[in-house]
């Protein structure tokens, strides 16, 4: 009751700091939007993929850009691994070309028939070589749609491709991803040497067992198995992108406490002559301090009220191509941390509730 | 409940204040014993040692030497959680100044305690209906203290020292605040609550002005509580 009615009589003092607590759950809830956007724009096309592992070849330093995996290799996958349980993936960078526009895309290449087959969200499966799907993050930076006719350019060679499906894999390195036949990739990454190149950049196997990746190691040369997190992980910049995006989290869960924890820390002091009263009337040091906590949980709550709606309006506001995406996780880390900022913040002013005498509402100290 | 349950008894108390050169020695072997239904007051200078005797009889000071067994319950004894429970369960402070909490309500600032004990239910604000009713200020229940006048402020704060049926009432200066007539008549209605309640009453004042509705009158000065206990 009274930690309740104190801020209904204080109105302006905890509606500043509710404000302040909202804009930093709107920090936070942006921070991890955008780090959650970031990554899905590295790797979005990847952690998409059906498989838990991915098979590289080894001396590509586990990077999709390098890696090429012959026939003998593939074969002898699947024949350990089982064929319903792979799919062989092709990488290459390309270009898409409508009227007199141009677009980077990530182009992959997709084995027919596999685990690496893309859901298609509107349209139809490829059917062969002259058809193309393009990623949702194409369609809306471009305007290309389901029946366009696009020429991919490579290698100073065009392909007329015909767009017959859309999915929803998301970006790689930056780029709008699209996909082709695994056929088609090969003869596009390996102009007029379809015979000697290599089958597949990578191989995406299901089922995941360490002992199954190790086995595959062990007996293909010149092989290396990552789970799809550490194949994530992998692609140049994701790590150290994850990390700035932590580290810039986890200073504006430190500020937040701070914030919180100095506001209350001033109101326990500018209060200590209350506070005895209520120790000299009976209250112990935990009562005073329960009712510090409902304060501050009451004002986290309303700033989360007041972050979490303004993150949603940004969020809708902002161009498309800004890569921020905003989750159920963004909102989960801004209200928990801000919540155990605002509680971590609050022990700052217990040491203070604690050594207020109750002597001092009779005005003795 | 046997007549000792219902008193006071303090027994050689002290309390000295720091250590070694620099102790000072605040009240020094008081001993007193007050009946319930009597409202003694306790009278002298300022720095007398008057509040910290008051204190240390309401279990808000521990005392350095000497006991106070408050209705059969030895208070020195106590932890400071054990003292914290017998305050709100036994004890009603009137203090000086008032010190109502200045953004409850004056019916809030009576539903104090029993917040703090976890008691309160419609019985609680029953009680504190009625004891606004019995003090003259039902009318001003939902009025915060810097909307009431001076008396009403030391009615609310007698009622809340009532509000937890306490067995002792200690009551710190209460006239500070007031005008002669006002004082008097705040020491009046305390008298008077004291007797219809039956309580142990004990006010500290310096004020001899206040003294003519008080049973006896004890006097402090340099920490010494002087008898005789002459009556007013």
């Amino acid at each position: 009751m009274l930690a309740l009615q104190e801020i209904r009589r204080k109105k302006l003092q905890f509606g500043l700091i509710s404000l302040i607590v909202g804009l930093v759950v709107y920090l936070l809830v942006m921070i991890s939007a955008l780090g959650t956007g970031l990554l899905s724009a590295m790797s979005g096309a990847v952690n998409s993929f059906d498989g838990d592992l991915v098979v590289f070849s080894a001396d590509s330093n586990d990077s999709f850009l390098r890696s090429e995996l012959t026939a003998e290799q593939r074969d002898a996958i699947v024949e350990l691994a089982g064929a319903d349980s792979t799919g062989g993936v092709g990488y290459m960078a390309a270009t898409v070309q409508e009227d007199s526009a141009s677009e980077d895309v990530a182009l992959f290449g997709f084995q027919p028939a596999s685990i690496a087959v893309p859901p298609v969200r509107s349209g139809r499966a490829l059917q062969g070589e002259g058809e193309i799907l393009i990623d949702r993050s194409l369609s809306r930076s471009t305007d290309l749609e389901v029946g366009d006719q696009i020429t991919m350019r490579n290698a100073l060679i065009d392909y007329e491709l015909t767009i017959v499906g859309e999915v929803d894999e998301g970006q790689f390195l930056g780029l709008p991803s699209a996909y082709v036949v695994l056929d088609l990739w090969r003869e596009m990454r390996y102009p007029g040497q379809a015979e000697d190149a290599p089958a597949v950049s990578v191989l995406l196997v299901r089922r995941d067992t360490s002992a199954l990746g190790a086995r595959i190691e062990a007996a293909i040369p010149n092989t290396s198995v990552l789970s799809k997190s550490d194949a994530i992980s992998a692609i140049g910049g994701v790590t150290e992108q994850e990390r700035v995006v932590m580290a810039i989290e986890f200073f504006g869960f430190v500020i937040g406490a701070l914030v919180i924890g100095s506001f209350f820390f001033v109101l326990t002091m500018q209060r200590g002559y209350e506070i005895a009263i209520f120790k000299a009337l009976g209250a112990s040091s935990w009562y005073i301090f329960g009712q510090l906590t409902r304060q501050v949980v009451a004002v986290a709550m309303v700033g989360l009220a007041l972050g979490v709606p303004l993150a949603l309006v940004t969020d809708a506001a902002l161009p498309a191509d800004i890569p921020l995406e905003i989750t159920g996780g963004a909102f989960l880390t801004g209200g928990v941390s801000i919540t155990i900022a605002a509680l971590l913040g609050s022990l700052l002013s217990a040491r203070q509730v604690v050594l207020v005498n109750p002597m001092s509402a009779l005005g003795q100290v | 409940m046997g007549r000792d349950e219902e008193d006071l008894v303090a027994q050689s108390l002290t309390k000295v204040f720091g250590a070694g050169d620099t102790a000072v020695e605040a009240v020094r072997d008081a001993s007193l014993s007050v009946r319930a239904g009597e409202f003694v007051a306790i009278v002298g200078p300022s720095g007398s040692g008057k509040t910290t005797l008051l204190a240390m009889l309401g279990g808000l000071l521990t005392a350095t030497g000497g006991r106070v067994i408050v209705g059969g319950t030895d208070i020195s004894r106590l932890n400071e959680a054990q003292r914290a429970r017998f305050r709100r369960e036994r004890v009603g402070f009137v203090f000086q100044g008032f010190n109502l909490v200045p953004y409850l309500t004056a019916e809030q600032n009576l539903l104090v305690i029993p917040s703090i004990s976890g008691k309160l239910d419609g019985q609680m604000r029953a009680r504190a209906g009625q004891l606004l009713q019995e003090l003259g200020v039902k009318k001003r229940a939902r009025h915060l203290p810097g909307e009431l006048s001076g008396g009403e402020r030391q009615r609310v704060a007698i009622g809340r020292a009532l509000m937890n049926d306490p067995l002792l009432v200690l009551v710190d200066e209460p006239t500070s605040n007031l005008d002669s007539e006002r004082g008097t008549e705040v020491v009046r209605s305390l008298a008077e609550e004291v007797k219809l309640r039956n309580k142990i009453g004990i006010m500290v004042t310096h004020d001899r002005r206040m003294l003519t509705h008080v049973d006896r009158i004890l006097e402090i000065a340099d920490g010494r509580l002087h008898s005789p206990e002459s009556s007013p």
